[in-house]
């Protein structure tokens, strides 16, 4: 049980590792990329965004919880504190978000929007995850940990065959509603970015149809995620 | 059985246990014997339960949990620093009151305690999967299914399950946590006969509030009351003739705290 600890630690640090080098790439490469009008640009500068979102913020929310649920006591104060704080950050509108990094970031320093963006996005994911796989882990019952521990199981084959097995459809639904929530900002941000840099009022044909088809995609990809929320 | 008797399986001696502030058990001494069914009864919230979760280290995980005094088991200290406590939970299975079926198949819940220690051969897995639950007669039951999930068991046989899933492991002490208490007569009758049956070929500890049950199934008992072992001895003395007045209101009936 003890023996497993540093392996976690290591494993997770590697993890994080690995993981903010991706970023650093990905973000240098994007910087190149001037604002433009055009659709298909934005969303493909949305879309790499997206993609590092998705590898640090997920990551992140699954260390983070796990660590906070299964290793620390429920009375530790790290554990309260960071457990009421992420219960409130889930529940901020996005819009805010966006407010203050404008205010903290975009006024302060050079034009490296990409970075922000990426960090914007990271946090407004990163409540909605946590808090998503927390419930997950919560969910499966305390006795069964038990009833595996007491036929000899160490904690790290408990976590992954009692805990992580059956909570994984519910965490993974988290890790979607987050993207989702963080996907469907971008799309409205898509929107009035393509608006906003045309001069003319009317846009061109071809941009409309290639937004109007983004949109009908999302919304299409929407579908299956509020059927299981449901539940 | 003399000479087991000179070795206790297992001896407590002056347990004290505390969940943060609250003391559970007092000074609590007590000895198991080899192969013979040793039951606790007692009021809830007696500490009947917290007792054997300690024999079973189940209280580890409890961060408040503080005790002093000793457990040994087979003359070694539970509580020793070197102790493999995968191991030790092997050695002393467990079966709580809520039947808790893994949500993988029979099968799979059988071999859960084998495959964890490191068996692989499915020839030996089978052997030890019909032998275990012909133990608990639930072989002929479920013989024809044993791939199917366990939900569609009754809760008797849920917790029959449960029993042959730690018998898997060979333990040398079983202990049943109020293992009947969500049964209705019939299913805690058949849970007696497997008692009986496995008598001989395990050491038993069984806690439980029905006097009744205890006065049947087992050879020794103690009764608990307030974190403290009012009196421990054999059941048919405590049962006819106890020396302890809060004990003989206890078992005839006459109180329900004793």
């Amino acid at each position: 049980m003890e023996k497993t600890k540093p392996i976690f630690h290591s494993i997770a640090l590697i993890v994080l590792i690995v993981i903010f080098l991706l970023f650093w790439h990905f973000s240098k490469e994007a910087d190149a990329v001037k604002p433009t009008s055009e659709t298909m640009p934005t969303l493909f500068s949305h879309l790499s965004v997206m993609l590092s979102v998705s590898l640090l913020a997920i990551p992140l929310a699954f260390g983070c919880t796990f660590y906070i649920e299964e290793w620390l006591a429920e009375t530790n104060w790290i554990r309260r504190f960071i457990e009421s704080k992420v219960a409130i950050l889930e529940a901020i509108p996005s819009l805010l978000y966006g407010l203050l990094v404008v205010l903290l970031f975009i006024f302060q320093s050079d034009n490296t929007l990409l970075v922000l963006g990426t960090l914007t996005f990271v946090l407004i994911v990163l409540p909605v995850v946590m808090q998503t796989t927390r419930r997950a882990l919560r969910s499966i019952p305390t006795p069964m940990r038990e009833a595996a521990y007491a036929l000899g199981a160490n904690r790290g084959r408990v976590l992954a065959e009692q805990v992580v097995r059956p909570a994984l459809p519910a965490i993974l639904v988290g890790a979607c509603r987050g993207m989702s929530r963080a996907l469907a900002t971008a799309a409205l941000l898509i929107g009035i970015h393509a608006w906003g840099y045309t001069t003319d009022i009317t846009v061109s044909r071809d941009t409309l149809t290639k937004f109007l088809l983004f949109l009908g995609g999302a919304l299409l990809l929407s579908v299956p995620f509020s059927l299981r929320n449901q539940r | 059985m003399e000479l087991a008797n000179k070795h206790p399986v297992l001896s407590i001696r002056n347990l004290n246990v505390w969940y943060g502030d609250k003391q559970i058990l007092r000074d609590l001494s007590l000895e198991v014997q080899h192969q013979q069914v040793t039951a606790l009864i007692g009021p809830s919230d007696s500490g009947k339960s917290t007792l054997v979760r300690c024999i079973n280290r189940l209280n580890d995980f409890t961060s408040n949990f503080q005790f002093t005094g000793e457990i040994l088991f087979n003359g070694q200290a539970l509580y020793a620093p070197e102790t493999d406590v995968a191991e030790l939970r092997r050695k002393i299975g467990m079966v709580f009151s809520k039947p808790m079926p893994f949500r993988r198949s029979i099968y799979e819940n059988v071999v859960y305690g084998p495959r964890v220690s490191g068996i692989k051969r499915h020839v030996q897995l089978d052997g030890i999967v019909e032998e275990c639950l012909r133990k608990v007669q639930l072989w002929d039951a479920v013989s024809q299914d044993l791939h199917a999930s366990p939900d569609m068991l009754s809760n008797g046989q849920q917790q029959q399950l449960c029993i042959a899933r730690a018998l898997a492991n060979s333990p040398e002490v079983l202990i049943f946590d109020e293992p009947c208490d969500l049964l209705d007569s019939a299913e805690t009758a058949k849970v007696e006969a497997i008692f009986q049956r496995l008598k001989g070929d395990y050491t038993i500890i069984f806690v439980t509030h029905k006097r009744r049950q205890a006065a049947r199934v087992s050879d020794v008992a103690g009764l608990l009351y307030c974190g403290e072992l009012i009196e421990f001895g054999q059941t048919e003395q405590i049962f006819t003739n106890p020396k302890d007045k809060r004990t003989e209101n206890y078992v005839t009936g006459r109180s329900e705290s004793p």
